[in-house]
């Protein structure tokens, strides 16, 4: 008789791990790591312009204007930075990599245009300076947004020699060029400080289109939804917002802040102790960083190769075990030494703030940033390792999580009074983390079940 | 429901017999569709709904049958579409009744226990999957409790094999299972169910049988599980490894043949009676775990007066042309054939060969058969005439050749002997029986052709060529062909023996309602 055949056949294959594989989202958002560089090159502006005795209250300006432009640029460039570099990763995981060159320039167009118009409406809108100033605003906003979006592009590549020395020789060229500049007054710091990142963005593009050349025009596939994960837009706009809410929450209060050029407003009492503090996730990054791109690599290679190439069960179970391992190492790792920093950093606090020249009531301050920065760099580590395993709703919702859980505390916070100053986003990165923490605890912990039927 | 065009059964009517088809009418044309064809045909008094179950989707094009009129309902079920959109992950574990009662299920199959332990098990599964067959498929495929007895079913059985074969392996013979018992929630209402096989379609069978409670019929052509074991001892896509120390087959080999022998099992509980259309296949059935009294025989049967003025179109010399009238698929051996008719054809100067059947069902095949042709240099000598009507084809026929590796009781033999036209066949199936006669006076009426081996080619040209070359041998088996199948095997014969299983069904059924 005519049997059916084996239909099934085919079904036995469909589904590979092609999903769980797809490259890796890692580094995009360690990616944002290079800001750090530009808040060490923004406090030295600063403390060089007071210790040379020049314009204090112009680089005031100038470095509250260049935080507004980073936190909005981070939070607009966010929208497309993590779903393209999961596009540019799905491409070169099917082979199709040709076709990157070609949509890296796409994304940039339309980054370009997008920011172009955002800034272009704040400028026109929100200022009412010399049209030089808005004109150097708009244009370092969108070339932030570029930069970020090529930045995010390298750490997926994992090519973070170059980005590293792009990205230095960019700030060093703004720094050099904002403090000749400086007699220009506030256009003038911003225009050494547009130079530079320029610069950076043509450093980033070349390096990028060394490793994929442009074949033709430039191509927009990244916006055909089948071919893109859209909630990797909403997560990586949510997480810069996460980030940066409390302290648009302290400028938004006319009791904690003061308003200097067009829109850009100024908190005394938070801005600086916040900022001084993210310098102390260096140790744990670092670590958590080399950690990641070791072992944890290593052990999930190994663990999805076992799963593909169908070894027996019990082989797939030692793997994840030795998966899980690399894991709690990491993210213990990130505890451990961003616990060692803080609380160094808690005994030596004054001092280093007196280094800064900043005045010794903002040490309290400073403890609690301390405390919430770690718990963000730790989250940072839980975050890596989901996107590894490609949970991306999960880190959706943490994100959203984070935002909300900020935002509502730093008003709460607000309303308490200096006190409690800071608290809001310690609270909301640590509540996050413990969250996170438990969520990945228990993805782990199933690992092989969560691969094969989830 | 029907997507092809069938008809519906009106709300609230009731189908007298449902077909449970799988891969055959009305989409496939072969002995078992044209026996379906003719039993809905033949039987105008009853009305008929029709259940098929197919592979893929695309392979099935159009209707190959305008259905009688007493053909009141057509749906069709492909095994290879993808669930319905459910609403994802269930919620923790999953149910706990249904993982115990699959379990139970299995551990029943695999100890062999006796038939009333197994019913007893399997009641409680069909009840809970036909409860909700969409939660329980996406049980299936997401609950904890479904890894952890997938998994430890693995760690029992065959803990070295590749996890990952293991496991789509599973899932792949259990996801049809799925869509059956989705299917089997909307059958229209029907006073008795008739599978024409185990399988897929057996398991439907199952399921009805339980949650309609009415009588169940099977009738075999081929036995499925057999089939099946043939085709997956020869199937590539299954990555076998003999490393696991499993012998000959490999474990993944011996999961599939377990599990549609299990099918096969719970189709013989499930259904009376057990019919087959030879004693062989009978015997088999009972050794495959279906109760004897059950089972009976009945053969097929043709319609003999449609063939018998054929026989007057008859050349008076005996036309040199071997035909096999059949599908052009490895399960008729075409290739056999192919290579019988290069001896034939150097020692009958005008033999020539036919392949009477259509061969779109596997081109893969029938490209290799005629590049086959062309090695061999047989252009112009064999021919590929795509279906064509019996009544068109036999009697420019000197012999029927059938070098099928499996047949059951394959009708064109009959049709042959009934246009007059003498029979080489394999021995397969019932062909022997056929042509040299089941016993006493059937057997007394002598032979009406020749048996040969299977992928025999010298032996299937020796005795053509024996036939062809002798003319009075050729009379005697023309003679006796037609004697056999005017006397046992006429489709009258066969109708009033299904009227009569019908008509017995529909009085054991109890009355329809609540």
């Amino acid at each position: 008789m005519a049997g059916i055949g084996f239909a099934l056949r085919g079904q036995l294959r469909k589904e590979t791990y092609a999903s769980v594989l797809r490259a890796y989202l890692v580094a995009g958002i360690i990616g944002s790591g290079p800001w750090l560089i530009s808040i060490a090159s923004m406090l030295f502006i600063g403390v060089f312009t007071q210790a040379v005795g020049g314009p204090e209250h112009v680089a005031t300006q100038f470095l509250a204007t260049v935080t507004h432009l980073m936190a909005l640029s981070l939070i607009a460039g966010g929208v497309i930075q993590l779903l393209f570099v999961r596009f540019v990763a799905d491409r070169v995981f099917e082979g199709k990599a040709s076709a990157v060159g070609a949509n890296i320039v796409g994304a940039l167009v339309v980054t370009t245009l997008g920011a172009g118009v955002f800034g272009t409406a704040e400028a026109a809108l929100f200022f009412d300076e010399q049209y030089a100033l808005r004109a150097v605003f708009a244009a370092t906003f969108v070339t932030l947004c570029d930069v970020w979006l090529l930045s995010a592009l390298l750490s997926g590549m994992k090519s973070y020699r170059g980005l590293l020395g792009v990205v230095a020789g960019g700030y060093l060229v703004s720094v050099v060029a904002s403090l000749s500049l400086a007699r220009l007054g506030l256009a003038g710091y911003l225009t050494g400080f547009l130079l530079g990142h320029a610069l950076m963005l043509v450093g980033l593009l070349a390096l990028l289109l060394r490793e994929y050349p442009v074949e033709g025009a430039a191509r927009f596939e990244f916006l055909d939804r089948k071919k893109v994960f859209w909630d990797l837009a909403v997560t990586g706009a949510l997480f810069n917002l996460a980030i940066w809410v409390d302290k648009f929450v302290f400028w938004s209060s006319p009791v904690t802040s003061e308003a200097l050029v067009g829109p850009v407003r100024y908190s005394v009492v938070y801005d600086v102790p916040i900022f001084v503090a993210y310098l102390s996730v260096v140790p744990g990054m670092s670590v958590f960083f080399v950690r990641i791109e070791t072992d944890f690599a290593e052990s999930y290679d190994a663990f999805f190769r076992a799963v593909r190439e169908g070894e027996p069960l019990a082989e797939v179970r030692r793997l994840r075990d030795e998966l899980v391992v690399a894991a709690r190492a990491g993210v213990y790792d990130i505890l451990r030494i961003q616990g060692m920093t803080a609380v160094v950093l808690l005994l030596v606090g004054e001092r280093l703030l007196g280094f800064f020249h900043i005045p010794f009531f903002y040490a309290y301050l400073f403890r609690i940033d301390v405390v919430g920065v770690g718990f963000q760099v730790f989250l940072l580590g839980l975050f890596t390792i989901l996107f590894y395993l490609d949970y991306r709703k999960l880190v959706l919702g943490l994100c959203a999580l984070f935002a909300a859980s900020n935002l509502v505390l730093s008003l709460v916070t607000l309303r308490l009074g200096p006190l409690f100053y800071g608290f809001g986003f310690a609270v909301a990165a640590a509540l996050t983390s413990l969250v996170a923490l438990s969520a990945l605890s228990r993805r782990l912990d199933r690992l092989e079940y969560e691969t094969f039927m989830r | 429901m029907s997507r092809f065009g069938g008809p519906t059964l009106a709300a609230g009517a009731t189908a007298d017999v449902t077909l449970l088809l799988e891969g055959t009418y009305p989409f496939v044309s072969g002995g078992v569709s044209s026996w379906v064809h003719q039993i809905i045909r033949g039987l105008p008094e009853l009305s008929f709904s029709i259940v098929f179950l197919g592979g893929a989707v695309e392979r099935y094009e159009r209707l190959r049958y305008t259905l009688p009129d007493n053909v009141v309902h057509l749906e069709e079920h492909f095994l290879s579409e993808p669930p319905p959109p459910g609403s994802g992950r269930p919620r923790g574990g999953g149910d706990a009744a249904f993982f115990d009662q699959s379990a139970a299920v299995h551990d029943a199959l695999r100890d062999h226990v006796d038939a009333a332990t197994l019913a007893a098990a399997l009641d409680g599964l069909v009840g809970s999957l036909l409860s909700a067959p969409a939660q329980r498929e996406r049980e299936f495929l997401h609950a904890e409790r479904a890894w952890t007895d997938i998994t430890g079913r693995y760690e029992a059985g065959s803990p070295r094999l590749s996890f990952l074969e293991y496991f789509w392996t599973v899932r792949s013979m259990h996801a049809p299972l799925f869509l059956v018992a989705r299917a089997a929630a909307r059958v229209p209402p029907s006073r008795v169910f008739h599978v024409v096989s185990t399988g897929f379609a057996g398991f439907l069978g199952v399921l009805l049988r339980r949650a309609r409670a009415r009588p169940l019929v099977l009738t075999e052509h081929g036995i499925y599980t057999k089939e099946r074991r043939i085709e997956l001892l020869q199937a590539h896509w299954i990555r076998d490894d003999s490393t696991g120390g499993d012998g000959p087959v490999g474990h993944l080999r011996q999961l599939w043949i377990r599990f549609f022998e299990a099918l096969g099992k719970m189709t013989y509980d499930a259904a009376d009676p057990v019919l087959s259309l030879y004693e062989g296949n009978r015997a088999r059935q009972i050794e495959d775990g279906a109760t004897p009294a059950r089972t009976r025989v009945v053969p097929n049967g043709i319609e003999v007066e449609r063939f018998r003025p054929l026989r007057a179109q008859r050349t008076e010399k005996v036309p040199h042309v071997l035909g096999l009238v059949g599908r052009v698929v490895p399960i008729k051996d075409i290739k056999t054939f192919v290579r019988a008719l290069r001896v034939v054809c150097s020692e009958v100067q005008d033999a020539e060969g036919w392949v009477v059947g259509p061969d779109d069902e596997d081109p893969a095949y029938a490209e290799e058969c005629r590049q086959l042709v062309a090695t061999l240099g047989l252009e112009g000598r064999v021919r590929f005439l795509g279906f064509q009507r019996p009544e068109d084809v036999f009697p420019k026929l000197g012999l029927n050749v059938l070098t099928s590796i499996s047949e059951a009781q394959p009708l064109v033999v009959l049709e042959g002997f009934a246009c007059g036209v003498p029979c080489v066949a394999s021995d397969v199936g019932c062909c022997r029986e056929l042509v040299e006669g089941v016993a006493g006076e059937d057997r007394a009426l002598g032979a009406a052709g020749a048996i040969v081996g299977i992928a025999d080619p010298a032996g299937t040209a020796r005795a053509a060529i024996g036939l062809l070359r002798d003319e009075a041998r050729w009379r005697d088996a023309q003679r006796a062909g037609i004697a056999r199948v005017e006397r046992a095997y006429t489709q009258a014969s066969m109708l009033e023996r299904y009227r009569a299983v019908y008509r017995q069904a529909l009085d054991r059924g109890s009355p329809e309602g609540t």
